[in-house]
């Protein structure tokens, strides 16, 4: 069985675009070889910064013949009255290279067709190869592609090799006016062409060239040789895995050196000279055993050890001059205190429309104000909040975060330590910008989470104020991120009130300082859908099903979206899905909502008031839930299994309202098991849509009255069972 | 210099530098303007380029507000042009296999000129030596001919041929230093650039400079409506580094000399098409 090496040469592409490359081939090249009917045993995607290398292994030699139909002109246009071929069906015979007599008939419903049966025969494998394996490299994305020379094809960086092998012949392709061979080229200083003779014997041919394909053995070289360099000075490398990533991706060949810098730059604080390392050089730091930096650093370079002192001089000399810049920002910036620099946040621009950085900071002081009450924070440490919201800030107007924008929030934490602010506030001024990707950690500390979501909701209510919310995969303002952030902070917090009554907050916020007046329907709608997208997409990765997700963001609507409590629920539906009960229950409910039929109930925007705390929430629940049994006027009953479904309700109500302020829904689906046979007993018994309209009514009212019980939980219809 | 005769013998014109002040070699006319339409174009010259805000009263090892780039343009950028350029490097006497050069992507940018490029920073032992980029957009305008260009950091290389860590320190020629001629250039253009500068008289420039290069491509006359737009560039870099731009004012004065230059493009690209490309005649002009 032959094996195949496609290796697409090019010049240096970016480290942030190789992984992804490499994930789309491992997904397009077996899918493409299936199609081609020539499946391989094993296939394996390799990269470096020159190349893209498909080796497959154990392709058939041909491909097999396919035996298929094809469908030609109508049976009636094909052969007259008589039975006899027209020109149609003879073209057509003629054209799959068939007889005519051997023509068929189909019957569609669309009428009768003549059919062929045709024979493709299978082509050698080193032939059949080229077009799809050319699908492939065209359906690669990049996250930026170019053009380069007159050539009108896009791709990450000039194509400037494609060798294509099968054992010992080349598969012809071409692509950005590049034709296949069996020529590669080495290391870029190291290697020159070499020609292949066998597709085996590529990857070592490579590798006398400099050439490590595999992007797992040049991490792993990286870090055993990174470890015993450090360990040679007692230290270790706290690897960081997206600069390990990087430097895996910038070099063909790594070879680790260990350079020093003076001691004395060890007095800048430790984020500073991490953070000068891996931003503008790419080295990784070098800690002793108590944790401490040491003043040694690690490099990468590409090549081998020759040289090695040539390389170290020239990363040390670079490296002090980064230190002695940013030692010169950090003195600067010990002479101005935070407050100063806060006050220079009226230069920074937040958004045209929005105002500046110092706005910003003025209506975060106020939008904590709220959110603390509602946390049940003490007033000792509301002032905390509120001055941690005054200076977060700050650090944007400092030198070293103008000249380093990845250490805002940590140089304000630095800064604020510095000066004698309560550790409560250096660390919140520090979480708030977290999470900063999807992955990054959540705050930890009450403030820091507290400030996070305040500043998220701020711009989101700001931007929404604008009308813009991010639409396709277009999200130049990282709205998307801050909704998600928002998401996965209150995702874990108990007492906090609902999404709506903090955009209130938020818009009345705008109105305070910059007397910006934004209509608040349309502002809250459009901020509900996104946070039901972003809700969705949470409760997704987490393996909830996608049903039962819906189900828990339109139930309980009534209350507004409690990011938790849309959680909780959809955790509990997940667990009483496989509940004999469960298919029973939602059949119930089901039929309740459907004879009712209306849109998916609507949020009331700001009705909800943004105190949080649990026996407000437990007060409205159960005002929701009298207020639907008011409706319904008993005298009307005609039969005993109204007045009974009503008696049920009634007594189960309060106990459901109270379960549902506490976020246990599963006590919630206990309370609702009395209520599902009265319910079906009920349908039993009346027609609902009976002629008489005022008991018609009445019965309408009933059934919303339990109804709102059942949405209490999740709204049923959305459930496929 | 030796990277004169380098790019001389393989094909470039090599020109002088441009005689308006301009943030970067790719702002002067012999590469913006030609970057533009189908016509091939390989030239290289020095070009000292001026940005106020980078001023360190000389006081930085390696910051000015003066610096000097050797640019290099090749259009349409040839398949051998890292081979070329390592050849360069190796010319100059620094051989590749005996330090750690990378290529690490960089893409350019320059709103005023609505450029766009795709490229690498190229490091030579952990410091970026040249800024190599492939224009993707000139002007606002998609490049069907894409041209390749080298910058190259003049001070920087020469810091690192000769061995001394402070550009300062550099021998320019029979044992005098480059600080010795040029610090008294770069600390008193500090003090301009940061302290002194009329504000207000900038900012009549400006607009004086805006409407005549308007006036000048309304004429035809793109040559010289593109010199007033690098004026005006220039002076709205004097106001940013004196610190009298706001963030929502910076973004409408970028607009405005982009306006112009995007003016000159067009206008540029017009008369060319209508001369019928005189360079892609096989006799080529100087």
């Amino acid at each position: 069985m032959p094996n195949l090496v496609l290796e697409i040469g090019s010049e240096e592409m970016p480290a942030v675009a190789l992984p992804g490359a490499i994930e789309q081939l491992r997904a397009t090249v077996p899918a493409r070889l299936q199609e081609a009917r020539l499946p391989a045993a094993s296939i394996a995607v390799m990269g470096t910064p020159r190349r893209l290398v498909v080796m497959a292994h154990g392709l058939p030699e041909r491909q097999p013949d396919l035996e298929r139909e094809a469908r030609g002109p109508a049976w009636k246009v094909a052969f007259d009255a008589d039975g006899k071929p027209t020109g149609a069906a003879m073209g057509f015979a003629r054209k799959q290279g068939v007889p005519v007599e051997a023509l068929t008939k189909v019957e569609t419903p669309q009428g009768d067709y003549v059919v062929a049966r045709v024979t493709d025969v299978g082509k050698p494998a080193a032939q059949a190869l080229g077009p799809y394996l050319l699908e492939c490299i065209r359906a690669l994305t990049f996250p930026k592609v170019m053009r380069w020379g007159e050539n009108a094809t896009r791709y990450v960086r000039p194509v400037r090799w494609i060798l294509c092998l099968l054992d010992d012949q080349v598969v012809p392709l071409e692509f950005a006016g590049v034709t296949s061979g069996r020529v590669t080229r080495g290391h870029r200083y190291l290697g020159g062409s070499l020609e292949i003779e066998h597709a085996d014997a590529y990857l070592e041919a490579v590798r006398a060239a400099w050439v490590m394909a595999d992007p797992d053995e040049r991490r792993g070289a990286i870090i055993e040789q990174g470890d015993r360099l450090a360990g040679s000075v007692g230290g270790k490398v706290p690897w960081d895995e997206d600069l390990l990533d990087e430097n895996v991706h910038l070099v063909e060949w790594p070879t680790c050196l260990m350079g020093s810098f003076a001691e004395r730059f060890l007095e800048l604080p430790r984020p500073v000279l991490v953070t000068a390392m891996k931003k503008h050089q790419r080295f990784f730091p070098v800690e002793g055993p108590d944790g401490n930096l040491l003043p040694h650093f690690i490099s990468v370079r590409n090549g081998g050890s020759e040289h090695l002192d040539n390389v170290r001089a020239g990363n040390e000399a670079v490296l002090k001059a980064r230190f002695e810049d940013a030692r010169h920002f950090f003195a600067h910036d010990r002479e101005v205190p935070l407050d100063r620099m806060a006050e220079k946040l009226d230069r920074l621009v937040f958004q045209e429309k929005l105002g500046t950085m110092a706005d910003k900071a003025k209506r975060l002081e106020r939008l904590v104000r709220p959110l603390a009450e509602a946390h049940g924070l003490s007033p000792e440490e509301m002032a905390l909040a509120v001055r941690a919201a005054r200076l977060c800030k700050a650090d944007l107007t400092s030198e070293m975060v103008i000249e380093l924008p990845s250490l805002q929030g940590i140089m304000g934490r630095e800064y604020a330590l510095m000066q004698g602010e309560p550790p409560a506030v250096a660390d919140a001024i520090a979480e708030h910008y977290r999470p900063r990707s999807a992955s990054d950690s959540l705050p930890t500390t009450r403030l820091g989470k507290l400030l996070a979501v305040a500043d998220r909701m701020d711009t989101l209510v700001g931007y929404a104020g604008l009308g813009i919310t991010p639409t396709g995969s277009q999200d130049p303002f990282g709205l998307r991120r801050a909704a998600t952030g928002i998401v996965q902070i209150l995702a874990e917090e108990d007492d906090v009130p609902s999404l709506g009554a903090m955009q209130v907050q938020a818009a009345e916020g705008y109105r305070e300082v910059l007397g910006l007046d934004f209509p608040l329907d349309p502002l809250c709608n459009a901020l509900q859908t996104l946070f039901h997208q972003r809700l969705s997409a949470y409760l997704d990765e987490r393996g909830v099903r996608y049903d039962l997700i819906d189900a828990a963001l339109y139930g309980g609507m009534a209350y507004g979206t409690v990011v938790r409590s849309v959680v909780m629920r959809a955790s509990t539906l997940q667990q009483i899905a496989e509940d004999p009960r469960f298919v029973p229950t939602v059949q119930a409910a089901a039929r309740v909502a459907n004879i009712l039929g209306g849109a998916d109930p609507a949020p009331v925007p700001g009705k909800e008031g943004i105190h949080g705390e649990r026996e407000r929430a437990v007060e409205r629940a159960i005002a929701l839930l009298d207020h639907a049994a008011r409706q319904v006027d008993t005298a009307r009953f005609q039969d005993e299994a109204e007045a009974m479904l009503f008696e049920v309700a009634s007594l189960t109500a309060p106990d459901i309202g109270r379960a549902a302020a506490a976020f246990d829904f599963r006590a919630v689906y206990e309370a609702l098991q009395g209520v599902n046979e009265p319910v079906n007993r009920f349908f039993d018994a009346v027609l609902v849509m009976t002629d008489d309209l005022a008991v018609r009514k009445n019965r309408l009212a009933l059934l919303g009255y339990v109804d709102a019980l059942y949405k209490s939980l999740a709204d049923f219809r959305k459930i496929v069972v | 210099m030796t990277l004169e005769r380098f790019w001389a013998e393989r094909g470039c014109l090599i020109l002088q530098p441009y005689d308006v002040e301009v943030g970067a070699g790719t702002n002067a006319p012999m590469t913006t303007l030609r970057a533009l339409g189908p016509e091939p174009w390989n030239v290289a010259y020095a070009q000292p380029s001026r940005r106020p805000a980078d001023g360190r009263y000389a006081m930085n090892p390696i910051r000015m507000q003066r610096f000097m780039q050797y640019q290099v343009i090749l259009k349409p950028s040839p398949d051998n042009i890292v081979d070329l350029y390592l050849d360069s490097l190796r010319e100059l006497g620094i051989r590749p296999e005996e330090h750690d050069i990378r290529f690490v992507e960089d893409d350019w940018e320059a709103p005023t000129l609505g450029a766009q490029g795709v490229g690498w920073e190229v490091w030579l032992d952990g410091t970026e030596i040249t800024q190599f980029t492939y224009f993707q957009q000139m002007g606002g305008i998609e490049l069907k001919s894409v041209s390749g260009e080298l910058t190259y950091g003049c001070e920087r290389l020469a810091c690192m041929l000769q061995g001394v860590d402070n550009v300062w320190d550099m021998e320019w020629g029979h044992g005098i230093t480059y600080g010795l001629c040029e610090k008294d250039f770069e600390r008193q253009h500090c003090v301009y650039n940061f302290e002194e500068a009329d504000v207000q008289g900038l900012f009549t420039m400006f607009d004086m400079h805006e409407a005549e290069s308007a006036r000048m491509a309304a004429k035809g006359l793109v040559y010289p409506a593109f010199d007033l737009a690098l004026k005006c560039s220039h002076i709205f870099n004097l106001l940013d580094a004196r610190g009298s731009i706001s963030v929502t004012e910076r973004a409408s004065f970028i607009n405005r000399v982009r306006t112009l230059s995007r003016r000159c493009c067009l206008e540029y690209l017009k008369q060319r098409e209508e001369a019928g490309w005189p360079l892609m005649k096989p006799k080529a002009e100087g």
